[in-house]
């Protein structure tokens, strides 16, 4: 479960906390020796694009909220989904 | 003719009356089979246009000949022209026929039940279509939808030369105009009615980087482009469906306007995988009517073969090979009649379901169509025998069908993508209740296509499968008060029960991969849709009214997914299958 | 040079094989007359490889169906399976209308013949003549269907008259004898047919003419035709052998016939996988190959199991026929009931694989429809598979009580697995068509339990050990199952369920060839031929055909007949188990 305080008016997100949870979401769904790097493209690591999808529901279910799967495209580095999701965290109440 | 081979489509309350868009086009081809074609017309596709006044549009001896010529079935395509078919493939907000997915599936089967080459001739406007309605503008709809009742062909071009299924790879790229417009370069190949169409909806590369977000579809009017930055390529010849224009496309350097752009730039993959969920479950209707008419012809065929003096229709043998053929199609239609619902009432499982339907629906044809193929020897290929040479036709017909717009591997593959969300989703029950009851019940009126609504991967699994466990407590309910054919309903989906666990449970046992999918996994898959197809009939059984005769086709049909899950449980799905191929097909709307 | 093979994967450069082989020349060069580009243009006009056919003429191809001691080379049935199965790797039509076709009518005469109809064909056939018979007299166990002739003495006494029809006949209009199953007496009984042979003369008078041709999906370069005679007279000379010795001489010669039509067949699946598989090579997917990817692997390992599977029935089953005449009738109903439809499935499997590309009738894998077609069209050929299950029925309760229960039963001569070993003649008059309890093939399950390498730590030689075993638990099953059969169950009117016990049986005899032959040869060296994963693979894929499960070949199994597949490709061999050089 994904870490957030809400003390009823805005809703702090632990970003390390998540951005660590995806290297290991990322590195469950590929076969790689070494550390995901969280600046390179996921598709440098396989993860193609159809098959990026597959690792939606996960994110959902570990943070809680909706996502629309084409996130993952538009934001295709560890970083970038972290960064995207923190924004829909905060908007989300 | 018994309930096996009766061969109609099933809807719900519509079923195959004439007022049905199905039933009138039943009854236009039969009126066309009925009139020779009185003269040679100047088609503008009319290359293989046979002049001879003595064969009727659908006809065995003109389809024979137009296969052996690979002649292209313009006075067919003109037939389904007249009988509106082209209203199933327009949503009804834009004009086109009520009934969305399930009728376009019966519609098609009619018409496939007729000849392959024809249905696959004619579908293709709803594929070139279905990205419109998937991502364009109100007007861009409006535009097309009209065009396309006025009787335009579209064709859908997404695969390239050597680059088979895999879309990413794709080279032909459109590059803005300064001044506003696109400019396309490059080619579509192995391409339905690319020649033929008016209209092609291309997918293109928008960014030279590709990715999923570097490709973007473009509606292309032929008429709006200037002479010398197109031309068609060449037709290929194909092992089936001889007749239809399998060609290509070539741009160099040609413009379409920047309406032509459907969707944002970019939006192209999205689009095409969100269609592609509408275009697979409605391709299934292919197998369907594939299926009614291999069956037809076996019984056919088979009433003029002997062994050692015995007609083969009597040996007991034979029975049993034909009524699991029958049983093989009653799980088929169970299928995909579930997912046609499915996709209008429960739109973010598409994803899954019209990859279950694409992948489960075509093989369960190809291996009855096998199995019809052994019963009758010889006469099956022959293209001279009683039968015109139809059944070795449909053989070969048929083999596309598996092949195309997500064959058999990719669709397991996709599947595989979602197995961990399937895995959770049946261990903690989730069904969507609602549009579960929608989609089991035929006669439960259907919500309108909802493209909004369809997502690329499914946030809540297969309710179908999910809502296995609850359906075998209210099959064991019924049982207690009714006994009879709820009692043989609840041993089998026990049976079922059991097995999808295990499926479940293997399926949670493999781990996610994007390259080295395992072997193992395509056969899971196929366990899945089979859990699918039989947990579908268990649905549509409680639905139905208690007094119903449609009860034994889907017994049958169950009991087939259990014989194809579990080889060693023969006998009680061949009990079923003997009843359904003896059992009288029941009055108006068929024994469904 | 005798046409003896010298065992797996040594074919010396002069053996029938390599002639052939290198008289075909390379497949896929557009320049071959006799390759891929030809065969195919052939095939849309569904004419006859005409130059395939000189090639084989002048290459005296014929010798190798005349008997050895009447101045040809047929000597041992696997043999010549061997040397046409060549011409099946190229173009199946063409095995059979120029092959196949002569064989399958000139066995006739070879079992049954007088010793002047036997010389008389053989130096017709010697100089390049052709033979032809009805090959649908090949149906079911009375070897009758297909024709409706009869030839009853002439009123005069002296000749007879024919009249009827004689349909799907392999090439009429090119035979310069005609081989004919007819009534020859009215009286009801086995003695009242005999076979005919007629030679091409009697064709051109009044008393007969051509029917149309038969036309088939696929196998489209064979004139399958056929002929009709009204009163044609007929010397009696052309009575083969003895009168009334039709339906016997016509089940011995088809026993003949479907072992070696079957076996020939293989070659097409050969040709197909090799072609598959050079098209999932060069075809790129997402950033790979499509040969990378564990699903293709796994299918075309699949598919090469089938391929031995299938080749070690029919090999061991044409030997057999040596070794074992007596059961010739019984192993070729099995092979003809098992065989073509495990070549299919491989043929589908494959088809699958290659996706769009197995569609197109033009390009550089276009063989590949045709040969799915050619098999399409002769695996039933011409009665459906069921009707040689249906001639096993007969034979249940016999076997149950005989060779399957009775452990001091002979099995098969060792020599039969011994891959190019010496065999006997064949003895035609000992291809019995009476039922008996004798199973040899199946006994020799018991030497696959008790002896294989006993002293081998290898798991999966114990693997292969324990399959023998588990086999032999089968037969005892079955002979329970079987014991008590009642007379109407063995008739094709049977109910369902003994067809499954037919079927059972067979999948016994393939599982003892498999065994068998693996136990006989090998053993020393790292040839493929001793390597336990084939056995094993073959044995998985057997179970899948019988239709106890849709699993796929494990992984470990997969990959190891997987790396052997590509060695084979890249070095242009064969895929069967005698792994030849070819240029197909």
């Amino acid at each position: 479960m994904t870490e957030t305080v809400d003390d009823g008016t805005t809703r702090r997100v632990d970003e390390a906390g998540l951005r660590a949870w995806l290297l290991e979401c990322v590195a469950g769904y590929v076969l790689f020796d070494g550390d995901i790097q969280p600046d390179r493209p996921f598709a440098d690591y396989g993860l193609d694009s159809v098959y990026a999808l597959s690792m939606c529901g996960e994110i959902e279910e570990h943070t809680g909220i909706d996502i629309d799967p084409a996130m993952i495209w538009d934001h295709p580095t560890v970083n970038a989904l972290t960064d995207a999701l923190v924004v829909r965290l905060k908007q989300s109440s | 003719m018994t309930a096996l081979a009766s061969g109609r489509p099933s809807t719900g309350a519509a079923a195959a009356n004439e007022s049905s868009l199905p039933g009138r086009v039943a009854a236009t081809i039969a009126a066309a089979k009925a009139a020779p074609i009185a003269a040679a017309s100047a088609a503008p596709f009319g290359t293989g246009l046979i002049a001879d006044g003595a064969d009727a549009p659908f006809s065995p001896v003109r389809r024979a000949t137009l296969d052996t010529r690979d002649a292209f079935p313009d006075a067919e395509c003109a037939v389904l022209d007249a009988s509106g078919v082209a209203a199933a493939y327009v949503p009804a907000a834009l004009g086109g026929a009520d009934g969305g997915l399930p009728l376009l599936v019966d519609t098609l089967r009619t018409v496939s039940g007729e000849d392959l080459t024809v249905a696959v001739a004619h579908v293709k406007t709803f594929l070139g279509g279905v990205s419109v309605w998937v991502s364009g503008h109100p007007d861009q709809q409006q535009h097309l939808a009209k065009l396309i009742l006025d009787g335009a062909v579209v064709s859908w071009g997404l695969t390239e030369r050597e680059r088979g299924s895999d879309l990413l790879s794709g080279q032909l790229s459109a590059t803005p105009n300064p001044g506003g417009g696109w400019r396309l370069d490059g080619e579509k190949w192995l391409i339905n009615n690319a020649t033929r169409a008016r209209l092609i909806c291309v997918l293109a590369r928008t960014s030279p980087a590709g990715g999923p977000r570097g490709f973007s579809v473009f509606l292309v009017d032929k008429h709006s482009l200037s002479p010398g930055t197109w031309r068609c390529l060449p037709a290929e010849p194909t092992h089936g469906i001889r007749g239809a224009d399998i060609s290509g496309i070539a741009f160099a350097g040609a413009e379409v306007a920047a309406d032509a752009l459907i969707g944002p730039v970019g939006s192209g993959i999205e689009t095409v995988l969100l269609g592609l969920q509408l275009t697979r479950i409605a391709c299934v209707s292919l197998s369907l009517g594939a299926g009614d008419h291999a069956l037809r012809l076996a019984l056919e065929l088979a009433g003029h073969l002997e062994l050692h003096g015995t007609p083969q229709l009597r040996l007991p043998h034979v029975r049993r090979a034909l009524g699991r053929a029958g049983a093989s199609l009653a799980l088929a239609e169970t299928a995909a009649t579930m997912a046609a619902r499915c996709a209008h009432a429960l739109p973010g499982e598409a994803s899954v379901v019209s990859s279950i339907a694409k992948a489960c629906v075509p093989i369960l044809i190809q291996e009855m169509i096998a199995e019809l193929a052994d019963i009758l020897g010889a006469s099956a290929f022959r293209t001279d025998g009683p039968d015109h040479g139809a059944f070795e036709k449909l053989e070969r017909d048929h083999r596309i069908v598996p092949i195309f717009d997500g064959s058999t591997p990719v669709c397991r593959n996709a599947l595989f993508n979602q197995f961990p969300t399937l895995v959770d989703a049946h261990r903690a029950g989730r069904v969507a209740d609602a549009g579960l009851s929608i989609a089991a019940d035929p006669a439960a009126p259907l919500p309108d296509l909802d493209t909004a609504a369809l997502s690329l991967v499914s946030r809540t699994g297969c309710s179908v499968v999910q809502a296995l466990p609850g359906a075998v407590q209210r099959l064991a309910a019924r049982a207690g008060t009714h006994g009879g054919a709820a009692a043989r309903m609840l041993g089998l989906a026990q049976r079922l029960s059991s097995l999808t666990d295990e499926v479940t449970t293997r399926m949670a046992g493999i781990r996610p991969s994007a390259r080295s999918v395992p072997a193992e996994a395509f056969a899971l898959a196929r366990r899945y849709e089979l859990c699918f197809a039989g947990a579908a009939a268990i649905h549509r059984w409680l639905a139905q009214p208690t007094a119903s005769t449609g009860g034994l086709r889907l017994e049958a049909a169950l009991g087939r997914a259990i014989q194809l899950l579990d080889p060693g449980q023969a006998e009680p799905a061949d009990v079923l299958a003997a009843d359904l191929l003896t059992a009288p097909v029941a009055a108006g709307a068929g024994a469904r | 040079m005798t046409g003896s093979l010298t065992g797996p994967g040594q074919a010396t450069a002069a053996s029938p094989v390599s002639e052939l082989e290198r008289l075909l020349g390379d497949a896929t060069v557009p320049g071959n007359a006799v390759g891929n580009a030809t065969i195919l243009a052939a095939d849309e006009r569904c004419e006859t490889l005409a130059e395939g056919e000189r090639l084989l003429g002048r290459s005296g191809f014929n010798a190798h169906w005349v008997p050895a001691e009447l101045g040809g080379r047929f000597h041992r049935l696997d043999g010549l399976i061997e040397v046409i199965r060549t011409v099946y790797r190229r173009d199946p039509a063409l095995g059979l209308g120029y092959g196949a076709g002569s064989f399958i009518a000139a066995v006739n005469v070879w079992a049954a013949g007088s010793p002047r109809q036997r010389a008389d064909l053989a130096t017709l056939l010697l100089r390049g003549g052709r033979a032809a018979c009805s090959y649908r007299a090949l149906a079911g166990g009375d070897g009758r269907g297909g024709t409706s002739l009869v030839a009853f003495p002439t009123p005069g006494g002296r000749g007879r008259l024919l009249t009827g029809r004689a349909e799907w006949i392999v090439n009429p209009r090119h035979a310069d004898a005609l081989v004919l199953f007819a009534r020859t007496d009215s009286a009801p009984g086995e003695r009242s047919h005999s076979q005919l042979l007629v030679h091409r003369s009697f064709l051109l008078g009044a008393h007969a003419r051509h029917l149309g041709r038969a036309r088939l999906a696929g196998m489209r370069g064979v004139g399958f035709g056929g002929v009709e005679f009204a009163a044609c007279p007929i010397p009696d000379s052309a009575v083969v052998g003895v009168l009334g010795g039709g339906t016997e001489t016509a089940l011995r010669s088809s026993a003949l016939a479907r072992i070696a039509l079957t076996g020939m067949t293989c070659g097409l699946l050969d040709t197909a996988l090799r072609t598959a598989l050079r098209c999932l090579a060069g075809r790129r997917l997402y950033g790979g190959t499509a040969a990378d990817l564990p699903l293709t692997r796994t299918v075309l390992a699949e598919a090469f199991a089938d391929l031995i599977l299938a080749d070690a029935f029919t090999v061991v089953a044409a030997r057999a026929v040596h070794t074992a005449p007596a059961r010739a009738l019984t192993y070729a109903a099995a092979v003809k009931a098992l065989v073509p439809r495990v070549l299919i499935d491989a043929l589908d499997r494959l088809s699958g694989l290659l996706g769009s590309q197995f569609y197109l009738r033009t390009g550089r894998y276009a063989i590949f429809q045709k040969l799915l077609r050619d098999a399409l069209s002769s695996a039933s050929e011409p009665a459906p598979r069921t009707t040689s299950l249906a001639d096993l029925l007969p034979q249940l309760p016999l076997a149950a009580r005989g060779g399957w229960s009775q452990p001091d039963a002979e099995p098969l001569a060792e020599q039969t697995f011994r891959l190019g070993a010496d065999l006997p003649g064949l003895r035609y008059d000992a291809l019995s068509a009476a039922a008996s309890g004798d199973d040899p093939l199946a006994r020799s399950l018991a030497a696959d339990a008790d002896r294989l390498r006993p002293d081998s730590d290898d798991r999966l030689e114990h693997a292969v050990a324990s399959r023998a075993r588990a086999c032999l638990q089968e037969l005892a099953r079955l002979a329970a199952d079987c014991s008590a059969l009642p007379t109407p169950y063995l008739a094709p009117t049977a109910p369902a369920h003994v067809f499954d016990l037919a079927e059972r049986w067979t999948g016994v005899l393939a599982t003892a060839a498999c065994l068998g032959l693996w136990r006989c040869n090998g053993g020393e060296g790292d040839e493929f031929i001793g390597d336990p994963v084939w056995p094993l693979a073959a044995l998985h894929r057997l179970d899948a055909h019988l239709g106890r499960h849709h699993d796929p070949l494990p992984e470990e199994l997969a990959a190891r007949l997987h790396t052997e597949l590509t060695r084979r490709e890249e070095a242009g061999l064969t895929f069967d188990l005698a792994c030849h050089p070819t240029s197909a």
